[in-house]
């Protein structure tokens, strides 16, 4: 599975949506992703990529694009879309 | 005014008219907190303050005024419109019922149905949806719309606030409240925090939710100002907000304590910050006492409560000093409470290290339930006394522990769900289920589902419950094991054989 699939599936499996949804998705766009949704998704990409994140960057991870970018900081390496 | 004497002209049976008194209502909360019209009520996320004279001012407008002894769908958020208006309601002797501001609009319209309010308090974001309905007044990105509901409803001088149990899924049931309720609970609250006007929360629950009210209403009586914003602990603004407003306490709902465990709240450096307290169901015993010896380590003070919407919100805390000792335990009664346990016959067992279901007495104990507009005519059902439908012992010092629940409902992030509400649901779509689980994690074991069925049920839940799908399992299983006369055994469902589906 590619970097962008793991990204992807932690976010359509805590969030029970479809792949086509996560584009421009932001914290608090849907009542999934709520604080609660918020710790979830954390604990899955932790879990999904074996890291562990930082205070700041579990608060700055306001969405979908905006995660990518705090992943490289990780040396994850988000592939570009298909 | 919520204090005064009212008088009604009765007509004797020989055709005299007297004069007396109908009814006394207690002092509301709104005259407790007095009229210094320069205190400021709530620092704000903006920078900007909110004066106590602005909110005086918005139930003196003549739109408000009207609202007086009427039904008020209140959809108030946790921002300056939201606060100022609940609070102008309640000083215009409105009555309110607390909504979620995101309740879809169907959901609206059953409970529309259902009490007929005469106006709606709302967030101009959701104007759209109300097209019809004119506007009576606007204010702070809100408006108070006029329902035009034609027929005048009874309504109990003693009424003061409606509130639901369920969150955000929109059940007709109600809690129905006293001024004398509001009251009672904010003076003892008050009391065992020792709350100063030096205290500084921050709004962290909704305002809907009985726990967030209590927040509101105690530290209003306190003559603490407090900060607002409806940001949550994942966004950076919040944090940086508690230390430019000086925040001294924390509010939060179990899974509040997860989120600063996750944020390490260890290593956050919050100076201003002295009290954190913990309410709204049962919270891991290990993940209390992490707080608790946290709190002590760095001369915080760290409340475990227990609590109920039918009594205002809050009946018990464990005092900061037992917090480590006792982690798990809910402690005693507030000032002005009392428990006791009964057994299954209703008899007091008074013995120490004996479970029996915890009664609650006090004067923040609900006049009682509403379900229609007829109900609101009722007076006080419960007549002080609650039984809170929960198992607890009592140690040998009286601090009470609760040890399992004889209803069969759960809370999910604070709010109550109820079990068999769940399981009709499902029977409705046709599924053979039944529903589990403990605070937090809601069990569904579906007879003979696919991994598919399972999360369909799922995500129908997730949509319905207004919840996080972290919150639920589907597990699958052959059959639901049944007692000979054909009832549910709910205590063997967790030694089933089952798959996980969703």
């Amino acid at each position: 599975m590619s970097n962008r699939d793991t990204y992807n599936t932690a976010f359509t499996e805590t969030f029970m949506i479809e792949t086509k949804d996560l584009p421009g998705l932001k914290y608090q766009d849907i009542s999934a992703w709520d604080s609660v949704g918020h710790m979830a998704l954390m604990a899955a990409l932790e879990e999904a990529f074996g890291i562990e994140m930082d205070i700041d960057d579990i608060i700055e991870f306001s969405g979908y694009e905006a995660g990518q970018a705090i992943l490289t900081k990780y040396n994850i390496a988000i592939e570009p879309a298909v | 005014m919520a204090g005064q004497v009212r008088l009604r002209r009765l007509q004797a049976a020989d055709g005299t008219l007297t004069m007396m008194t109908a009814h006394e209502t207690s002092p509301g909360l709104m005259d407790a907190i007095g009229a210094e019209e320069g205190r400021a009520l709530f620092h704000c996320d903006d920078g900007s303050q909110m004066a106590l004279g602005e909110v005086l001012a918005l139930a003196k407008n003549a739109a408000f005024a009207q609202t007086r002894r009427r039904v008020v769908f209140c959809f108030s958020e946790n921002d300056p419109g939201g606060l100022a208006g609940y609070l102008g309601l309640l000083k215009a002797e409105a009555v309110p019922a607390m909504l979620s501001p995101t309740l879809p609009l169907d959901a609206i319209g059953t409970l529309r149905k259902a009490y007929q309010p005469d106006f709606l308090w709302l967030p101009e974001k959701r104007l759209a949806e109300f097209e019809g309905l004119p506007i009576v007044h606007a204010q702070w990105g809100y408006a108070l719309l006029s329902t035009k509901a034609s027929s005048s409803k009874e309504i109990h001088a003693d009424l003061a606030l409606l509130l639901t149990t369920s969150g955000s899924t929109g059940s007709p049931k109600f809690v129905r409240l006293s001024h004398r309720n509001l009251l009672a609970n904010a003076e003892a609250i008050r009391t065992y925090l020792s709350l100063t006007p030096a205290d500084r929360p921050v709004t962290t629950l909704p305002l809907g939710y009985s726990y967030g009210l209590s927040v509101l209403h105690s530290h209003l009586l306190a003559g603490s100002t407090i900060a607002l914003t409806g940001r949550t602990f994942f966004d950076r603004g919040f944090w940086d907000f508690i230390n430019q407003a000086r925040v001294t306490s924390l509010a939060g709902v179990p899974y509040h304590y997860e989120m600063l465990k996750k944020l390490r709240f260890a290593k956050m450096d919050l100076p201003a910050l002295n009290t954190l307290t913990q309410a709204g169901g049962r919270m891991e015993p290990a993940l209390t006492r992490e707080f608790a010896q946290l709190c002590a380590a760095r001369n915080i003070r760290f409340f475990s409560m227990y609590g109920q919407t039918e009594a205002t919100a809050r009946m018990a805390y464990l005092a900061p000093e037992k917090a480590i000792e006792k982690a798990g335990s809910i402690g005693r009664a507030i000032p002005g409470g009392a428990f006791s346990l009964i057994d299954g016959d209703g008899l007091r067992i008074n013995s120490s290290g004996c479970a029996g279901e915890l009664v609650y007495e006090g004067a923040n104990v609900c006049l009682g339930y509403a379900e229609t507009a007829a109900d609101l005519a009722l007076g006080d059902v419960f007549g002080g006394v609650l039984r809170t439908g929960d198992l607890a012992m009592r140690d040998e010092d009286g601090d009470y522990t609760i040890v399992g629940r004889l209803k069969r409902f759960l809370k999910l992030f604070g709010y109550r769900v109820n079990l068999a509400d769940i399981e009709a649901s499902l029977a409705a779509e046709g599924h053979d289920a039944a529903c589990a689980g403990r605070d937090d994690l809601l069990e569904v074991y579906l007879v003979g589902g696919t991994a598919e069925g399972g999360k369909a049920v799922k995500s129908r839940l997730v949509l319905q419950m207004k919840i996080a799908p972290q919150a639920i399992k589907v597990f699958g299983v052959d059959a639901l094991p049944r007692s000979d006369a054909g009832k549910i055994r709910y205590g063997a469902l967790e030694t089933l054989a089952r798959e996980i589906l969703a």
